[in-house]
């Protein structure tokens, strides 16, 4: 315990430098607006900003591109407040009550919830970091093929639930979804699939250009419907900031029961953001005492999500720094970055170059706090964005849209994507088939197949293999258990309906 | 039978199903590959969809007064269906524009479209303008403080 | 002849020496200079191309500005396509690999390296096939001596595809001892290298076969054991471990780098710009910033390249096709 006292004090000393909290502070700045683009996430927000880093010292370059990282974190949530667009994938689940609780006239505190929720959950995690590197390390190692498809099975049942009441609904959704994962290369084959002679969809569907398509442009497609009506938006209320003591005692309890799980699923390659912040939303849900409420505005909503995304996207770069593995897109960046400065991750860091493994550590825990305190100011003026006529900030959010999705790829199909999937939203909703499955599902799906996949080839296809697995196991029976969750609730939610429209016939 | 949301979308389902069964019997078998192959996965999910498709199709429901809602029906007003063509139609021209104009000059016209769809023809000066600044801007700020590589177009720089 | 006539004469050799001169004056780019990384950023194509940029840009090689522009898709087509389209520019080059070829031959695209102008190769690394270091095989002939015996005793890693660089390379190697190679077992990893050593680690895969550069701290830690490396002699890096010639199955296997011209170039293009590779291939700070990513500098000009491409297209042809990875 001493010793990590005194690294962590090291690690502080060396990351306290005048150079370094400025660089600290332009990170976290230039990542919140990257952030807040659609599509643009933490990976292609430190990508563009490698550049910058060539000159810099390892640490200094580690930390900007930290405070990058999370700032982009913290604009992907801005975005799904305001526009209802993630800016990752992590930010999706975000908007489901964020935008709903803006919408509502709320966006300050939403926006505050979302600040201060991934501020708690992200120190918390820093300090799970400090005293659990090691040991976090070696459980991402024991996740193989098997254990994540079981994993991803029961976050795909999690989603389920989301659907009550329509729940046929929302198996069409999740199939859809599947089905437009399966787009692409074959990974295991290498044989194409649906590509309809479509040279650019040998890579398949890029989940991100599906959300922004389904939610912004879709949106979009519903406010056409209410151009000309003028919202009463208090403007003043927009913009406070504040959180009531009533609404952090609802919050605190599930910030902290998020984080812990967030972390650890953080640790394995490939869960990214939107799994753990979807699973953190649904474990919630279910343990709140007004579940009708969620996805109409509850802050525990906003709250469980982002104390869980920053959880996670902290604990990732823990294979990166301490296994030398990258676990995520975003972490293989910055992977290459820190070699081509001459660092080394993996195991010999912590021995070989403690002071940027320690500085590395320290400057998350900075970099947490600057996020805040430079972003909470800017809260009310960004809500306040909001109050702008609907007819121009639609062209803005379209044309941002489009630039976001660009980015990504560099390719201009993805644009003939994005209308398609708006027009796919806009039925989707008009035929109160719920979104978010769909969304999910394309997101998973491709993992779901590929594990299993590569879990039976040991076998030569006998399911055998999950029988000496216990935590596949568990996760099975966890997914089991949310089937028949979600079947209760279903059919609870079906009479209730019944009953309200035999009672008032 | 009413053309409740269940069973249009219960009709989608059959119809996206069944077109998938067909298009996963085209997809190849590879020489080398996992013992499941490429085709397995696919066809449940065609199955799972017809499945559900059904049931949609099928479920007892009736209308009445309260229920209006289960009911599928496209926005009543036309000029909303008519901005969102203009959109889709918009996005599509961006797309083929962009790598051939360069960014700036499709990003200005792009944006001016959509102002003219959310303000109306009558306002063009305010359109022009909005577009210009916005694509000018964004032009700045990614193409030369950023150095993210735009595509140039015709425009030399 | 008159003095006006020789004075005529004169003037208009003169003017055919000046302008034959001028004809041989050298070509140098007119405009910003761009490299083209067909893939997203962080991954070897990028590195590669951002470490050329940075060696000229900081060598003040070329008077232009040089940027990289990221252009990733279909394994490398979109950027090479986008290349292909700048047909007799000098201002533009594309990273390549092997894939170029791998992706024609295995039929996924129809673009080939005749499309382009080789420039050079520049880069290297080596394919190391390793076990975790509890596995009980200590040497590279007793692992296949195992896959002689049972082809489906270990199952092996291998990313992102199949038909890569280090798919081939292993199956060769294990040819030549004579293993199976119809009957072993394959789990592909599409993402970033490090699921495949992850899994290894985690005992979920028994063999890797992957590029060096991503399992040396791994094997430095000794958590993984590199059981032999597809390099002519032993590295620098990995002074324990030995090729795979030394040990008796002469097989070489580079997984190469380099860099190639739009279609079209005139010599004075071609011949400028091997000029500045060369320059590039020997300067300290590029082979310092390759090193730094555990890769090697091997470096060939055009001619050489254009060379070398044709052979390994001879012998990498009639494998893909034998193996049953070509799709039609």
């Amino acid at each position: 315990m001493e010793s990590i006292l005194s690294n962590l004090l090291l690690g502080f000393q060396n990351a306290l430098s005048l150079t370094n909290l400025l660089w600290v502070t332009i990170g976290s700045f230039l990542g919140t607006l990257f952030g807040m683009l659609p599509g643009i996430g933490p990976a292609t927000g430190i990508a563009i900003l490698i550049p910058l880093s060539y000159g810099m010292d390892p640490t200094t370059a580690l930390i900007t591109m930290c405070a990058i990282y999370y700032g982009a974190m913290f604009g992907g949530s801005i975005a799904s407040i305001m526009i209802n667009t993630p800016g990752d994938a992590s930010a999706i689940v975000t908007c489901w009550d964020g935008y709903r609780m803006a919408q509502k006239g709320f966006a300050g505190k939403a926006l505050a919830t979302s600040a201060i929720a991934s501020f708690v959950g992200g120190m918390i995690a820093c300090v799970m970091v400090v005293l659990l590197a090691q040991a976090a390390a070696s459980v991402a190692l024991k996740f193989g093929p098997a254990e994540m498809f079981a994993l991803v099975l029961f976050a795909m049942t999690a989603v389920v639930t989301l659907a009550e009441g329509k729940l046929l609904r929302g198996a069409v959704a999740l199939l859809i979804g599947v089905m437009i994962s399966t787009i692409g290369i074959d990974g295991q084959s290498g044989v194409f699939r649906f590509t309809m002679g479509i040279d650019i969809l040998q890579d398949g569907i890029e989940f991100l250009v599906a959300i922004i398509g389904c939610y912004a442009i879709a949106e979009v497609f519903n406010g056409y419907s209410e151009l000309n009506v003028v919202h009463e938006i208090d403007v003043k209320k927009i913009g406070r900031v504040m959180i009531s003591k009533e609404d952090w005692k609802q919050i605190w309890l599930p910030i902290v029961r998020s984080t812990p799980v967030a972390f650890f699923l953080g640790c394995l390659p490939g869960v990214g953001g939107s799994m753990t912040s979807l699973i953190a939303y649904t474990t919630e849900r279910q343990f709140s005492k007004n579940p009708e409420d969620w996805g109409h505005g509850d802050i525990v909503g906003i709250a469980a999500p982002e104390a869980a995304n920053n959880a996670s996207s902290t604990a990732s770069i823990i294979p990166m720094l301490a296994i030398g593995i990258p676990s995520s897109g975003t972490t293989a960046v910055m992977l290459g970055a820190l070699m081509m400065l001459g660092v080394q991750p993996g195991p010999m860091l912590f021995e070989m170059r403690p002071d940027v493994a320690w500085g590395v550590i320290a400057s998350m825990f900075i970099g947490n706090i600057v996020l805040v305190f430079m972003n909470m100011p800017m809260v009310p003026y960004i809500a306040k964005l909001l109050a702008l006529p609907q007819k121009l900030l639609i062209p803005i959010i379209v044309c941002l849209a489009f630039m976001g999705t660009y980015m990504m790829n560099y390719s201009t199909f993805d644009f003939y994507l994005l209308v398609l999937f708006g027009c796919l939203g806009y039925v989707m909703q008009k035929l109160d088939i719920p979104i978010p499955p769909m969304v999910l599902a394309l997101i998973l799906g491709d993992t779901m197949e590929k594990t299993l996949r590569q879990a039976l080839v040991a076998t030569d296809g006998s399911p055998a293999v999950f029988l000496d697995k216990p935590i596949a196991l568990v996760f099975f029976a966890l997914a089991a258990l949310s089937i028949v969750y979600s079947l209760y609730q279903n059919r609870k939610v079906e009479r209730k309906r019944k009953a309200a429209s035999l009672e008032t016939a | 039978m009413a053309m409740t949301k269940n069973k249009v979308t219960g009709v989608g389902a059959l119809v996206v199903g069944v077109l998938y069964f067909f298009a996963t019997m085209n997809v190849r078998t590879a020489a080398v590959s996992d013992p499941i192959g490429p085709r397995f996965f696919p066809y449940i999910l065609a199955v799972c969809m017809i499945f559900v498709g059904l049931l949609l199709v099928l479920k007892k429901e009736e209308v009445t007064e309260k229920n209006r809602a289960v009911l599928f029906a496209w926005p009543a007003d036309k000029e909303v269906l008519a901005r969102i063509v203009y959109t889709c139609v918009a996005g599509f021209g961006f797309g083929l524009i962009l790598d051939s104009l360069g960014y700036l000059i499709s990003s200005v016209l792009f944006m001016t479209a959509m102002m003219f769809i959310t303000y109306g023809p009558g306002r063009s000066f305010l359109n022009i303008s909005v577009g210009l600044i916005f694509g000018v801007s964004t032009y700045v700020v990614f193409f030369e403080l950023l150095q993210v590589s735009l595509p140039r177009g015709i425009l030399a720089f | 002849m008159n003095k006006l006539e020789f004075a005529g004469i004169a003037l208009l050799s003169a003017a055919a020496v000046f302008s034959t001169g001028a004809c041989a004056q050298e070509w140098q780019p007119d405009s910003t200079i761009e490299i083209i990384a067909p893939a997203n950023p962080g991954g070897g194509w990028d590195l590669t191309a951002r470490a050329i940029q940075r060696t000229l840009t900081e060598g003040k090689l070329v008077k232009k500005n040089v940027i990289v522009s990221n252009k990733p898709g279909g394994g490398g087509a979109t950027g090479w396509t986008y290349l292909k389209g700048k047909e007799k520019n000098g201002n533009f080059l594309a990273a390549n690999s092997s894939l170029l070829l791998l992706n024609n031959l295995l039929g996924s695209s129809p673009l080939s390296y005749k499309d382009f102008t080789p420039l050079a190769m520049l880069t290297t690394d080596w394919i190391g096939i390793a076990v975790k270091a509890d596995a009980p095989y200590k040497s590279g002939i007793e692992l296949l001596e195992a896959l002689k015996k049972n082809p489906g005793a270990l199952t092996i890693g291998v990313g992102p595809a199949m038909g890569n660089n280090d798919h081939l390379s292993f199956i060769q190697i294990a040819r030549k001892f004579g293993v199976d190679t119809s009957k072993l077992k394959w789990v592909v990893y599409e993402g970033a290298g490090g699921d495949i050593l992850m899994s290894l680690l985690g005992g979920h895969i028994g063999i890797a076969t992957v590029s060096v550069p991503e399992m040396l701290t791994q094997h430095k830690a000794g958590k993984v054991r590199i059981l032999g490396i597809t390099s002519d002699k032993r590295m620098e890096l990995l002074p324990d471990v030995p090729t795979w010639k030394e040990q008796g199955i002469d097989i070489v296997f580079p997984h190469w780098r380099g860099i190639q011209l739009p279609p079209g170039m005139t010599p004075a293009q071609i011949a400028y710009w091997d000029k500045v590779m060369a320059e590039v291939a020997r300067s300290e700070s590029f082979k310092k910033t390759i090193e730094s990513l555990n890769g090697q500098v091997y470096y060939k000009n055009s001619a050489e390249f254009t060379k070398f491409l044709e052979e390994q297209t001879a012998i990498l042809g009639p494998l893909t096709v034998e193996l049953g990875l070509v799709k039609k």
